[in-house]
């Protein structure tokens, strides 16, 4: 029985984050993009996906990035000098060397783990009651003695967190080490 | 126009907000238009929840740990593991708001950071819960040869009827019973036991019951569930919406696929009739003769093959034996313009 599509996008293109994130950093010069331009990768690849599964998800992943950033360039009307997109890149089919599943599984852990641990102290010990000892959000709240809205905001927080960690961190940690000495354009 | 970031936060807000013991069908509606009104907002809902799902994982190397003491294997730098963070001091405890002060400087809560250090190994505390996520992959299978038959009593006083070429792994535990149909149909005679349900995964379906009786048939795009006795219910292993449980009672023929499950009440004799293949007897109504001819070939090595699909649109009707293919296949020669080829490795239906 075909799994759902919900299943088959968080199994076979979520894991490719990193990757995806990766070729976006060094192909588009705006680093505050790139969050939306995942995104928006995500929701084309998901839409196409809900009408044909693709045979190769991976390909597909990356061409449909190509295809979007392509297609932000050809609507830009600024030229600037200092050119938006490495267009050269965008030409070229990168194959990105990206870990095998079985590899990812066992990494999964271990940056969860890392992840967990660089949560703040408040937010990793709601998490850690919440999702390990498996207290209901109440049962935090009445034990830490906070309210209830408190506890899922820190969830909330934790949410993102281990979703960077988990799909991108590896991703974000090289836009990071390339963001310090780049001249930003402003808009 | 809302921003990624935006609906990042909206997303895991919805997450937060449906783990509430007061959710209720109308938050339901809620969070269904939320992801229908944009693709966007379903992905973002779809990253955060797996990777919190995965956190879970977390539980099972917890309990691992509390259970033995001993060291997980870990990292050059040291030892990974999550150290249970110190619980603070309840601020409700003390009234003077002085002292409270005081001990709020002093008592900050402390949350030990492990990365990087080089500490051999960390005891957890023995309060740790542990986690049933981290469940054994094990149980015992049981197959049935096309055209076979079996009956399988359970420890727990249950019997698993298996239809042909069917197969099932059966574990159970102190919590829960557990079935995964991996292949084929099953009927299940559940014993009461409200302590621990009977789950039987089939894909991405989990058909959970207390004491009653139901059959489960496992095809390429859904689940059909049949329930004669008692009450089931059906959901989605990984519903990103949970109201897409639904309830089955006596004589309730559920077909469950992708997009939800669709119900239909029968009377319980034709709800039956489903089952009849217990008795080796296959039952059709009004059925197209491809899907009834498709039937027969689940029974039987020798497969029937129609050549004209003009034929495969005609309806027959009928009790059939389901181990008598020639039987079969000559009634429908009587009945209908085919001519039979009756061939070693297969019979064809031709049209005349």
């Amino acid at each position: 029985m075909p799994e759902s599509l919900d299943a088959w996008f968080s199994r076979e293109i979520l894991l490719y984050e990193d990757s995806l994130v990766r070729y976006l950093t060094r192909t588009w010069h705006h680093r505050d993009d790139i969050h939306d331009l995942r995104q928006e990768t995500y929701v084309r690849v998901y839409e196409a996906a809900a009408r044909e599964r693709p045979s190769a998800p991976k390909s597909f992943l990356f061409a449909t990035a190509r295809n979007l950033m392509s297609d932000r360039l050809r609507r830009s009307r600024v030229v600037s000098i200092e050119a938006r997109a490495d267009l050269d890149s965008l030409n070229v089919h990168i194959d990105e060397i990206s870990p095998e599943h079985q590899a990812i599984a066992h990494e999964d852990l271990r940056t969860l783990l890392r992840a967990l641990d660089q949560l703040p102290p408040r937010c990793r010990q709601v998490v850690w009651m919440r999702r390990i000892e498996d207290l209901s959000q109440k049962e935090v709240a009445t034990r830490l003695g906070i309210g209830e809205t408190a506890v899922e905001k820190q969830i909330a927080k934790a949410m993102r967190r281990f979703a960077d960690a988990l799909f991108g961190e590896r991703g974000l940690e090289w836009i990071k080490e390339r963001a310090a000495p780049k001249k930003q354009l402003k808009r | 126009m809302e921003s990624h970031r935006q609906i990042e936060q909206a997303a895991a807000a919805w997450l937060v907000r449906r783990d509430r013991e007061e959710w209720n069908n109308s938050d339901q509606a809620e969070l269904h238009a939320w992801l229908s009104a944009s693709t966007a907002h379903r992905v973002a809902f779809i990253r955060l929840q797996t990777a919190w799902e995965q956190v879970g994982r977390l539980k099972g190397r917890a309990a691992g740990l509390a259970r033995n003491g001993a060291l997980l294997s870990g990292d050059r730098a040291g030892t990974l593991l999550p150290a249970k963070p110190e619980a603070p001091i309840s601020r409700h405890k003390n009234l003077d708001a002085g002292v409270l002060a005081k001990n709020a400087r002093r008592h900050r809560i402390r949350v030990p950071r492990m990365l990087g250090a080089s500490v051999a190994a960390v005891c957890l505390a023995a309060a740790v819960v542990v986690g049933w996520n981290a469940w054994p992959h094990q149980g015992t299978s049981y197959r049935t040869a096309i055209g076979g038959i079996a009956a399988i009593s359970m420890k727990d006083g249950s019997t698993v009827t298996l239809n042909t070429n069917s197969g099932i792994r059966v574990a159970l535990n102190e919590i829960e019973r557990r079935v995964d149909l991996e292949r084929g149909e099953a009927f299940f005679e559940v014993a009461k036991d409200p302590d621990r349900p009977f789950v039987v995964r089939v894909g991405d379906q989990r058909v959970i019951a207390v004491g009653t009786k139901f059959s489960i048939r496992r095809e390429p795009n859904h689940v059909r569930v049949i329930v004669t006795e008692g009450r089931v219910r059906v959901e989605h292993s990984e519903p990103h919406e949970p109201a897409e449980a639904a309830l089955i009672s006596a004589g309730g023929v559920a077909v469950a696929g992708a997009a939800g499950v669709l119900v239909q009440d029968k009377s319980l004799s034709d709800a039956e009739e489903g089952l009849s293949w217990r008795q080796g007897i296959v039952v059709f109504r009004e059925t197209l003769l491809s899907d009834a001819v498709a039937e027969f070939n689940r029974y039987n090595t020798r497969q029937i093959y129609i050549e004209d699909p003009a034929l495969g649109a005609m309806r027959i009707g009928g009790h059939f034996r389901t181990h008598n293919a020639e039987g079969f296949v000559r009634l429908l020669a009587d009945a209908l313009p085919i001519r039979v080829e009756d061939n070693e490795s297969r019979i064809v239906l031709h049209h005349l």
